[in-house]
């Protein structure tokens, strides 16, 4: 039967995978001597060299492969993982780059951290790559413990530990959710092979009240994931309590991580569109408004930047909706496929301008002052130019202002969804968008026109070390970020073979 | 009354019980000891399936194993007095209705629907189906699906063990 | 051996072996108690250089029977302020898990003569499952419910120490057991005890204590440590200290009750000896062929009350184990030793296996189909 050969294509398809597993381990093992002396420099290159190597092998993976099933249709490859693979793994090495810093600067660099990273990385693309309920859960379970463990990393912190602690109570009861939505898709379907709970899907197991009751507990278990409202109130005290550095990285993986999963279980029970998609557009329509509300109230950047996470998770929903058009004809199918690119490029975008911007907290926070309010921006523009004005930028695109990567997101989501003809999804996005202009400009007026608080030195601390600073992973990170958020926004399709998603 | 039928009351109806006082006593000891009881007739459900291996395992994994740690951890912080637990409430209407929902969806789905002998196993079937064999083949079969997530949960317990040691050592 | 089938009324002895073999499992362990104690004691005295029991009877052999008495009339007290239902259930539930147990030993291997020159294969079971291995495993891990709970529901610190002790004690030492109880697995392919026992048939060279040289040596090690661990008996037994906690989980209690926990005690030491002889001795098969003419009951017999005196002998020779000492010896030299083993005995095994000869591994089941819903439509 060809059986070795079989396993190399089989492990082939889950080559980054194994990289970040096999840097994980060797980060693990290696952990003693990279804990202190000369070898603690090395953990976070490793870090790095996982993250971006498994980009690497991804990128250059054969896609003759593409559309097939891997180990006996457990898990697959296709554009959507290979596009969402990108976005994700960009995000990560963005990470390592913030973390790398931050942690050195806040004393808590160990080199579990990059393992759990890499580990956690590789349970997201395991979502993406699930082709069976039961694959999709181990992932999102192996991806949810390492930002569990990573949002109470600062153990010394109680409000880390609180960040932990919530999340990871808020996380387990989600996660009960979903299982149970699996067990009771396995009960209409007699199996949770997506294939086969499609064709379920097609003979009407959506109208049976057991599968209306294991789309909608599938649906929630997600929504834990990425914060839509009702399901947001861990988010804020996570981002808050978590060290700046996982906040990055938590909030980037997870939305990635579950929004293309997302993507992927809706267009699996497309078919049943009438059960699930009045609650997607529900509880789109809330985050939008509820996540932009509420955001204008915080004066702490990172509970900010958790509200308008929430309301991202909106925007995104609104892509997810999308999937239920699929069936409704040419432009139904057409605004599926639209919205699938769109949500990939979105959560590129939004990748980028959020790792910027905690890479601006984390850059301005030191050993004994972590920078988390609008005070500690204040007057940024004119104590570090360069810093301040990249923080404008990442508000800027977070915001959806043209020029920016953030305006092509939400403008092809939003095309998508005008495509599928559901008028109220678009109107309440545009509106609920140009709320969300106040708070981000909110943060630009802090940076450009308040005066520094303290006369100097700078938030740093040491107006002088900072330019040497800027060369170090965060600095880096910023610039990366910085570059792609314009670059993206002028020329977007300068992207787009990678992140086209082709069905 | 068949006997299969009459095996299958003769579990169940402890089996709810033994739920129902594991959310309904007030000393935690208590409820966990129901769990335990719970445990071992879910056990004995199992074998009454044919599901042999499942059911060993759940009597050695859950009844066995992870309840001591429960109870163990019981005793540790001597939570033995008796707690005060705020009932009635929201909370206990809503979960009242919620698992009220739930039982209806299974007996209406599972009962009513498909009547209680639907299945279509044969004896010959059910004597393969459950055997420590027959779960081994289902978990390492290449030519099954099961063995690719099989070998990723050992990466979730790596993960597992490795997150819990990295919160939980004092030196690390 | 072959045995001509015996009719009873309606009933031959194919048809009682089970009953047969489940009547004496249950004397054996329920007996021990009297005849152990005795064992143990004179056994001690003739380690320690001392007299041992001599005043009631000839050599003490009356001294059980006076103790059973004694307890028996006992005042039965119960201390205030302890969760009743559950003090009085502890003891139950201790005894509980030997007795099931017992009904899974295999204790021979008979041929039986049907008559007109057929013979049929004979097990003296009570009932052989084909996941009775995991069945003793799960019965071993509930055993520590009843330690616990009567420590706990007893209301005094030294019964709560030992109770808390135990629990660590047991759920530290599981893991090796059921590493050490793999080992036969692997080395016997079924996880049945008696196609574990028939597997070993043949004489010493092909018991599992020396199967896959040197593996089966060290797990029969793993788990003989393992069982003395989980039994809670001398040098690990520190739930009942007498030096630290007066009587650890049973010092507030008093008369049969106590006395049900020192039989729960023995029954597992008994069926803890019946498992190891059915793992790593052969069971009932005789140590060289030549001696089949002795029945195989009496070899099983024999070769538990050798482990019998292995506990025995332990207890007299080494001191008591240290807490932090006892977890550092399970989970840092116990547990390795005994992963490291399996690893490298699974790894001999499959070189060891010609794959011409075919295995011992049962034939792959009929592909499972899905045995509910698929085609049928909901």
């Amino acid at each position: 039967m060809g059986a070795p050969t079989q396993a190399i294509r089989d492990l082939s398809g889950i080559l980054p995978i194994l990289v970040l597993w096999g840097v994980a381990l060797v980060i693990l093992l290696g952990a003693p001597l990279l804990r202190r002396g000369p070898g603690s420099r090395l953990a976070a290159p490793l870090g790095g060299a996982g993250a971006l190597g498994a980009l690497l092998v991804l990128l250059r993976g054969s896609s003759d492969g593409f559309g097939d099933t891997l180990f006996a249709g457990a898990a697959l490859t296709d554009t959507l993982y290979s596009s969402g693979a990108f976005v994700l793994l960009l995000g990560g090495f963005l990470s390592v780059l913030v973390a790398q810093t931050y942690l050195r600067s806040r004393d808590l660099e160990k080199p579990e951290y990059y393992a759990i990273m890499l580990l956690s990385l590789s349970g997201a693309l395991l979502m993406m790559q699930a082709n069976d309920l039961i694959v999709l859960f181990l992932g999102l379970e192996l991806m949810s413990f390492g930002l569990y463990v990573l949002a109470g990393f600062a153990r010394t912190d109680a409000k880390s530990d609180e960040a932990a602690l919530k999340y990871f109570l808020l996380g387990a009861l989600a996660s009960a959710l979903m299982l149970y939505g699996i067990m009771l898709t396995y009960g209409v379907a007699a199996s949770t092979e997506l294939s086969n709970v499609q064709s379920a899907v097609a003979r009407g197991a959506l109208k049976e009240p057991m599968g209306i009751a294991a789309a909608l507990l599938l649906v929630i278990g997600l929504c834990f994931k990425i914060a839509a409202v009702p399901f947001h109130q861990w988010s804020p005290d996570v981002y808050e309590g978590a060290p700046t550095s996982a906040t990055a990285f938590l909030a980037t993986t997870a939305k990635i991580g579950a929004i293309v999963a997302f993507l992927r279980v809706c267009d699996t029970i497309a078919g049943g569109y009438h059960t699930w998609l009045p609650a997607i557009r529900a509880i789109a329509i809330l985050s939008m408004i509820v996540g932009n509300l509420i955001a204008i109230a915080q004066t702490n950047v990172k509970r900010m930047l958790a509200y308008s996470g929430v309301a991202h998770a909106g925007y995104l929903l609104v892509a997810v909706a999308c999937m239920g058009f699929r069936l409704m004809g040419t432009k139904g199918t057409q605004a599926s496929i639209l919205a699938m690119t769109g949500a990939v490029f979105y959560l590129l975008a939004y990748a980028l301008a959020l790792i910027g911007a905690f890479g601006v907290l984390a850059y301005l926070s030191s050993r004994d002052k972590d920078a988390q309010t609008l005070n500690d921006l204040r007057g940024l523009a004119s104590s570090q130019p360069a810093v301040g004005y990249a923080m404008v930028l990442f508000m800027l695109s977070l915001a959806g202002i043209p020029a920016t990567a953030g305006f092509i997101g939400k403008w092809q989501v939003f095309y998508a969804v005008l495509t599928g003809g559901d008028v109220a999804l678009a109107v309440t996005m545009a509106l609920t968008s140009a709320m969300g202009v106040y708070y981000y400009l909110r943060v630009v007026w802090y940076i450009v026109f308040e005066e520094s608080a303290a006369p100097k030195p700078s938030p740093t601390g040491h107006g002088v070390e900072a330019r040497p600073r800027a060369m170090t992973g965060v600095g880096a990170a910023i610039t990366i970020c910085c570059i792609a958020t314009i670059g993206l926004g002028i020329l977007p399709a300068a992207i787009s073979s990678f992140l086209t998603v082709v069905r | 009354m068949r006997p299969g039928v009459l095996i299958f009351w003769l579990l169940a109806v402890p089996m709810v019980a033994c739920a129902l006082l594991v959310i309904t006593s007030r000393n935690p000891l208590r409820s966990a000891l129901f769990l335990v009881a719970h445990m071992l007739l879910l056990a004995g459900m199992f074998l009454s399936l044919s599901a042999q291996y499942v059911a060993a395992v759940q009597v050695v994994v859950y009844a066995g194993a992870i309840m001591v740690l429960f109870v163990f951890v019981i005793m540790l912080l001597n939570l033995g007095g008796a707690q005060k637990m705020d009932a009635a409430g929201l909370g206990w209407a809503l979960g009242i209705a919620m698992s009220l929902g739930l039982a209806a969806l299974f007996v209406g789905t599972g009962v009513w629907k498909s009547g209680l002998h639907a299945g279509k196993a044969t004896a010959k079937t059910l004597a393969q189906g459950g055997t420590a064999q027959a779960v081994g083949f289902a978990l390492f079969d290449p030519e099954l699906p099961w063995l690719f997530p099989f070998e990723v949960a050992s990466i979730v317990l790596l993960m597992a063990a490795v997150g819990a040691i990295v919160l939980a050592k004092r030196k690390l | 051996m072959t045995i001509p089938n015996i009719s009873f009324g309606p009933f031959d002895l194919v048809a009682v072996a089970p009953y047969v073999a489940l009547g004496l499992m249950l004397a054996t362990v329920l007996l021990a108690v009297p005849v152990l104690t005795w064992f143990e004691r004179v056994t001690l005295g003739l380690i320690h250089d001392r007299l041992g029991p001599n005043r009631v009877g000839p050599r003490g052999l009356l001294q059980p029977i006076a103790d059973g008495i004694k307890l028996f009339f006992k005042e039965d007290i119960l201390p205030s302020n302890v969760d009743r239902r559950i003090f009085y259930l502890a003891p139950a539930i201790s005894m509980m898990p030997p007795l099931v147990a017992a009904a899974l030993i295999p204790l021979g291997d008979f041929r039986v003569d049907m008559g007109g020159g057929q013979t049929r294969p004979l097990t003296l079971v009570a009932a052989d499952i084909n996941v009775g291995i995991l069945w003793v495993l799960g019965l071993a891990s509930l055993q520590v419910y009843g330690l616990i709970l009567g420590g706990w529901s007893s209301n005094n610190k030294y019964s709560l120490l030992g109770a808390l002790r135990s629990s660590a004690q047991a759920i530290s030492y599981e893991l090796a057991l059921s590493l050490g109880v793999l080992m036969a697995v692997l080395m016997s392919h079924s996880m049945s005890l008696v196609q574990i026992v028939q597997s070993q048939t043949g004489g010493i060279m092909h018991w599992n204590i020396l199967g896959l040289f040197p593996f089966g040596l060290v797990a029969a090690g793993v788990y003989a440590i393992a069982a003395v661990a989980e039994t809670n008996r001398a040098p690990f037994d520190l739930p009942e200290a007498e030096s630290e906690l007066v009587a650890g989980y049973q010092t507030e209690y008093s008369s049969m009750k106590f006395a049900i926990f020192f039989m729960s005690e023995y029954a597992a030491v008994v069926i803890g000896s019946c498992v190891a002889v059915v793992l790593w001795l052969g069971g009932w098969d005789p140590i060289h062929p030549v001696l089949g003419f002795i029945p195989g009951p009496l070899w099983f017999a024999g070769k538990v009350l050798l482990l019998i005196f292995a506990f025995v002998w332990v207890r007299s020779t080494l001191p008591r184990f240290r807490y932090d000492q006892l977890m550092r010896f399970g989970w840092m030299r116990l547990l390795p030793v005994a992963l490291v083993a399996l690893m490298l005995a699974a790894a001999m095994s499959a070189y060891r296996t010609d794959p011409s000869a075919g295995s011992r591994i049962p034939p792959k089941p009929e592909k499972p189909k899905p045995l509910m819903g698929g085609t049928q439509s909901l």
